[in-house]
């Protein structure tokens, strides 16, 4: 007898669920895991390049920034305005496009300040708190 | 340490981003046979062992990324697709014809059994041979028993594409039981 449309996709699934069965029954559950861990204890995973270790030359370019701003301002006698005015010191606070302004603030334009001010603007709510806690502990 | 075996996939996942290894092991065991049928299925033939591996090696390399939208298995399946193409592209692997195929047992009865044989054989090798977008949808729906919206999440796609697949798929494949 013919099968009805339905009769016939459940027919289908019924034997798409058999499908590959032998060739799993053949592989051993335990291995599989013994092997995979021993692989990744041998290969463990790239760090993103947003991790921490990768933030680091970062970090170090924006302090750098930031320390060559101060340097400016104070040498070639810019106002006299305490450094607590001119960079709150809580950043952490700061979100990524209150931070550029920051640094657009010092007015260094170098290339160095364009690509971090690019850098930071890429940078997620994460990516950047991981910066600031980098730049804090570098200054600590 | 042994983990429990009615432990959920995501206190299994959470446990492994802890640094338990065991976790990660208890979740490549439940996984496995579930994730090589799939792979068997889409063709992978003399390659599955070393698939499934490599499958499960890219899944714990990308968990911290896993947002848990999908369902685990849904997830690895879609990576193991992933790794089944990468592996046919390097290899230009070709898929085994139905005779050299190790098909299942049909059921007890000799008769009934070859007629399985058969179908499953046909059914196997149309698999395939679908696009595999299609074919993945239509495993993880019809083998694995996933639902649209998950397969959708894992396929990076929306339920109305999977739907769609779902059914050129099965139009496609009914032609094998005629």
């Amino acid at each position: 007898m013919a099968h009805q449309p339905q009769d016939s996709e459940a027919r289908l699934e019924q034997l798409a669920q058999r499908l590959g069965q032998r060739e799993a029954d053949g592989i051993d559950p335990q291995k599989v895991a013994w092997r995979v861990m021993a692989r990744l204890r041998q290969e463990p995973a790239r760090r993103p390049w947003w991790s921490a270790a990768r933030l680091v030359p970062l970090a170090a370019a924006a302090t750098i920034v930031l320390a060559a701003g101060f340097g400016l301002v104070q040498v070639i006698g810019g106002p006299d305005v305490p450094v607590e005015q001119v960079l709150p010191v809580d950043v952490a606070d700061l979100e990524a496009e209150q931070l550029e302004e920051v640094l657009d603030s010092l007015s260094v334009e170098t290339p160095v300040a364009e690509l971090v001010t690019v850098g930071l603007y890429d940078l997620s709510e994460n990516e950047l708190e991981q910066l600031l806690q980098s730049m804090d502990s570098m200054e600590g | 340490m042994v983990r429990e075996p009615d432990e959920s996939d995501a206190a299994l996942i959470a446990a492994w981003r802890r640094g338990e290894e065991a976790a990660g092991s208890a979740l490549v065991r439940r996984h496995t046979d579930a994730l090589a049928r799939f792979l068997a299925a889409s063709g992978a033939g003399e390659d599955l062992e070393d698939l499934v591996q490599e499958t499960f090696f890219r899944a714990f390399r990308k968990l911290d990324g896993f947002r848990g939208t999908a369902a685990f298995r849904t997830w690895l399946m879609a990576i193991g697709s992933n790794a089944l193409k990468d592996m046919r592209r390097r290899h230009k692997a070709v898929v085994l014809p139905i005779d050299e195929r190790d098909v299942p047992d049909g059921g007890a009865d000799p008769h009934d059994g070859a007629v399985e044989r058969d179908l499953l054989a046909r059914l196997q090798e149309q698999v395939s041979r679908l696009p595999p977008k299609q074919r993945d949808v239509f495993l993880m729906r019809a083998q694995q028993g996933a639902e649209y919206d998950e397969i959708a999440k894992a396929l990076n796609t929306s339920v109305g594409a999977a739907r769609v697949h779902y059914h050129q798929a099965v139009k496609r494949l009914k032609a094998v039981l005629q």
